[in-house]
């Protein structure tokens, strides 16, 4: 029997693994609201979202276990990026080819294209091809901090 | 008369020839990922058609072709740009280009009667290519309608800016079709020969 989930249940399942059945599913889903997947264990679910679902969270709870979405890796570019002058270039660089990029700590993650490598290839900048969850930089409106009030 | 209109042309040329005025810049873009949730996604595609050239131009000279006819080519439009958008074809940058310089010579006849066969056609076929260009704008239902409507008030701005021209003289909406051709076959060749 088809489910129908319109929000997350939970953030996170605070069952043990072998009570979470999983549905993997790719990053763009994440931006869609209306869709459908297949869980693990085949149960069927549809989407009609009034919010953003997150990797990981909790879709369906039953007696028996908790329905956790869980993003699918994929094939990126891992750019080393030891200063935050170099993080800045290399994002900027990137950015210029309007690809959306992932900061994380000492590395600078972007999807794996032809203009992308070309570029860091002509730059010479070290990178290596790595499967992970890609989670590339969104700026949400509640995240634009107004500029400090001058003398406060 | 004579100097506004070739400050016009030359306006338009010039523009044509500028890659920050072409909503799709010659380099390669990736696919956009349009995220349904952004409150902004219909503002956004609404005022799309209006950010560059490529789109801006067309809407305009369908917009002033229908007026010309006095036929429903903007309609005709919206509803292969709709499949265009629908189709998930995406069109390269040279075609843009050349559905621009299509656009402009629709404007170029001499007698601009009722609209022929090959206008439909060809109005068909600008509207599909550059609803490609437009592409996962419209994926989401907000955003395919704010693409719609800005695109409908573009052809109705093109229609009443021809009624002024056509008001003032009768070859100006010609050498504004003929400069768009230009435009649109130099920029089409750019992009296919970018060496």
């Amino acid at each position: 029997m088809t489910k129908i989930v319109r929000s997350m249940a939970a953030e996170r399942s605070l069952r043990p693994e072998c009570e979470q059945v999983r549905l993997l599913v790719e990053r763009f889903l994440f931006l869609k609201r209306r869709w459908q997947g297949l869980a693990e264990d085949g149960t069927k679910f549809e989407f009609d979202l009034e919010s953003r679902l997150k990797n990981g969270c909790v879709i369906h709870r039953t007696d028996q276990a908790d329905y956790v979405i869980v993003q699918r890796e994929e094939r990126v570019f891992q750019v080393a990026t030891p200063t935050a002058e170099q993080a800045a270039l290399v994002g900027w660089k990137i950015g210029n080819l309007h690809f959306p990029v992932q900061i994380v700590e000492g590395f600078l993650r972007v999807t794996v294209d032809p203009m992308v490598e070309t570029l860091l290839k002509r730059e010479n900048w070290p990178y290596e091809e790595i499967s992970v969850t890609f989670q590339p930089l969104r700026l949400p409106p509640e995240a634009v901090v107004p500029p400090p009030v001058e003398g406060s | 008369m004579r100097f506004p209109l070739l400050w016009f042309l030359v306006v338009i040329i010039a523009l044509g020839f500028s890659a920050e005025a072409w909503a799709h810049p010659g380099h390669p873009h990736p696919v956009e990922e349009v995220d349904e949730f952004d409150d902004e996604a219909f503002m956004s595609a609404l005022v799309h058609p209006f950010t560059g050239l490529d789109h801006l131009v067309v809407m305009l000279a369908v917009g002033a072709a229908s007026f010309l006819s006095r036929r429903l080519l903007g309609t005709c439009f919206l509803g292969a740009m709709s499949v265009g958008v629908a189709s998930g074809f995406a069109s390269p940058t040279w075609l843009l280009a050349l559905s621009v310089a299509m656009a402009g010579s629709l404007l170029l006849l001499k007698d601009p009667g009722p609209a022929k066969t090959w206008q439909w056609v060809l109005v068909a076929v600008i509207g599909f290519w550059q609803g490609g260009g437009h592409g996962a704008q419209g994926s989401s239902l907000e955003a395919g309608m704010g693409l719609f409507v800005g695109t409908a008030a573009g052809i109705w701005l093109g229609a009443a800016v021809a009624r002024l021209l056509q008001a003032r003289s009768s070859i100006a909406t010609s050498i504004a079709g003929a400069s768009v051709v230009v435009a649109g076959l130099s920029v089409t060749v750019i992009r296919l020969f970018p060496g």
